[in-house]
């Protein structure tokens, strides 16, 4: 997939020097080497010998070709940081912005991207053979890049393949359809509100698909939270991720009060593709 | 018996030469039809679908033949393509059938797609279409009246030579 979306002089350096297979994350930054990641660690791309310097030309071609020559159709996801490509490749974009009136209206000469690419890691499910046998609303928390998204995917395929209906509120396209996962990675009784903001999609999808629990990648803000305890009060199980480095910092954060009281499992991603701690507070 | 061999053949022959001027306005006409056509399925399927344009093209060329949706399954397959030469975009614009003025707005109409945001796109793409609008019935207007007129003077001019050579 990726040399669809990579110049082919890029593609071709990383081919000569890794496993394609093996990277999960490519850093490229306008006039300044181009960094990729193998398990969590940082490599530099070399070119006969010297770090390879990335073109404004080259990240130009990579929006360009990720977004299929169609700018105009990414539009939403640019404003929100990101692009994501139609195999489901994750580029988060950074350059400047446009604002009008406090709102983010466009990005503009992007200086910075950050290819992601998902990875359909297995876990062990003996620490979440509790979860699935007497499921509760669950929060998956660590920090960025140590596989929240592909866990909460493990956890919604496994539930819906054990009967139940999920929902999968993916509002960035990145949990159903992340390289070289497909629609069977998320079980057979899941239905997947693709593209449409959580917030809307809560309010609606509640209602018109009556979910036995509801998936979410990254809870962010208020106004999710707000959906999340309603979810709770009408007796629908929440599976969710939140970017926090240990369970105890956010149990204590005030803040995350209301959010805390509606889930029942907390699940603390320790390294790379491996479960730490689960805590049940009915135990 | 020669002569009215050789004056027959006169005749098809600028008939011929009448009914290819006409085709080649005809050709142009259609052409500029389905491509004003293709720029009211790319506005619908922007401003509310906001679907890229390979989807765009593939719907639109599905069950249909010609000239234009040649030319459309050779732009796909240059924006699938790793290298992007400005040559072989060059090349596909002057294989159109039309003029040289036309094929400059064809380019500048391909060049304007995809780059920008979505309001910009919407914008720049009402003011294409009804560009290419415009630049359909000119066309249009041409075959009926320029194209059937060099078809007619084809076949007239044709019997006339008959008749002096006979």
């Amino acid at each position: 997939m990726l040399e669809k979306i990579l110049p082919s002089r890029i593609f071709n350096e990383i081919l000569s020097c890794e496993n394609m297979d093996k990277i999960c994350e490519i850093r490229i930054r306008k006039d300044k080497p181009i960094i990729y990641s193998i398990s969590g660690k940082y490599k530099i791309l070399e070119r006969g010998g010297q770090a390879y310097i990335a073109s404004q030309d080259e990240i130009d071609w990579i929006i360009l070709t990720a977004s299929e020559h169609s700018i105009y159709a990414q539009d939403e996801p640019m404003k929100q940081g990101y692009i994501c490509t139609k195999d489901g490749i994750r580029i988060g974009i950074c350059g400047q912005g446009v604002v009008e009136k406090d709102k983010l209206c466009a990005v503009k000469n992007i200086s910075s991207i950050c290819i992601r690419i998902g990875k359909n890691i297995v876990f062990s499910s003996s620490k979440l053979d509790k979860i699935l046998g007497d499921f509760g609303s669950t929060l998956i928390c660590s920090p960025p890049g140590m596989g929240k998204t592909t866990l909460l995917r493990f956890l919604v395929k496994k539930l819906s393949d054990s009967g139940k209906n999920v929902l999968l509120l993916d509002d960035r396209e990145e949990v159903s359809s992340v390289g070289d996962i497909n629609e069977n990675c998320i079980g057979m009784c899941t239905d997947i509100a693709l593209g449409i903001p959580k917030n809307i999609a809560y309010k609606y999808f509640l209602r018109s698909m009556r979910p036995d629990i509801v998936a979410s990648d990254e809870i962010f803000g208020d106004e999710e939270i707000d959906a999340i305890v309603d979810c709770v009060r009408c007796g629908v199980k929440v599976i969710s991720t939140v970017h926090c480095d240990s369970v105890d910092r956010l149990v204590k954060d005030t803040r995350y009060d209301r959010l805390c009281r509606c889930f029942r499992y907390f699940v603390e991603i320790e390294d790379i593709g491996k479960i730490g701690k689960v805590f049940d507070k009915e135990m | 018996m020669v002569r009215i061999w050789i004056g027959g053949l006169l005749w098809v022959a600028c008939t011929l030469v009448g009914i290819g001027i006409a085709r080649s306005y005809k050709n142009r006409a259609k052409f500029l039809h389905e491509w004003n056509e293709f720029c009211i399925v790319l506005n619908n399927s922007i401003k509310n679908l906001k679907l890229p344009q390979s989807k765009i093209i593939e719907k639109f060329v599905m069950d249909k033949s010609g000239q234009f949706v040649d030319f459309l399954k050779g732009y796909d397959e240059y924006l699938k393509s790793q290298i992007k030469d400005n040559k072989a975009l060059d090349n596909l614009v002057d294989k159109s059938p039309l003029l040289k003025r036309e094929r400059k707005h064809l380019r500048e109409f391909l060049d304007s797609l995809g780059k920008v945001d979505y309001n910009l796109q919407v914008d720049i793409l009402k003011y294409q279409s009804q560009l290419v609008e415009h630049l359909k019935q000119v066309a249009e207007k041409e075959y009926k009246t320029n194209g059937m007129l060099w078809y007619k003077l084809g076949f007239v001019l044709g019997l006339v030579v008959m008749i002096l050579v006979v």
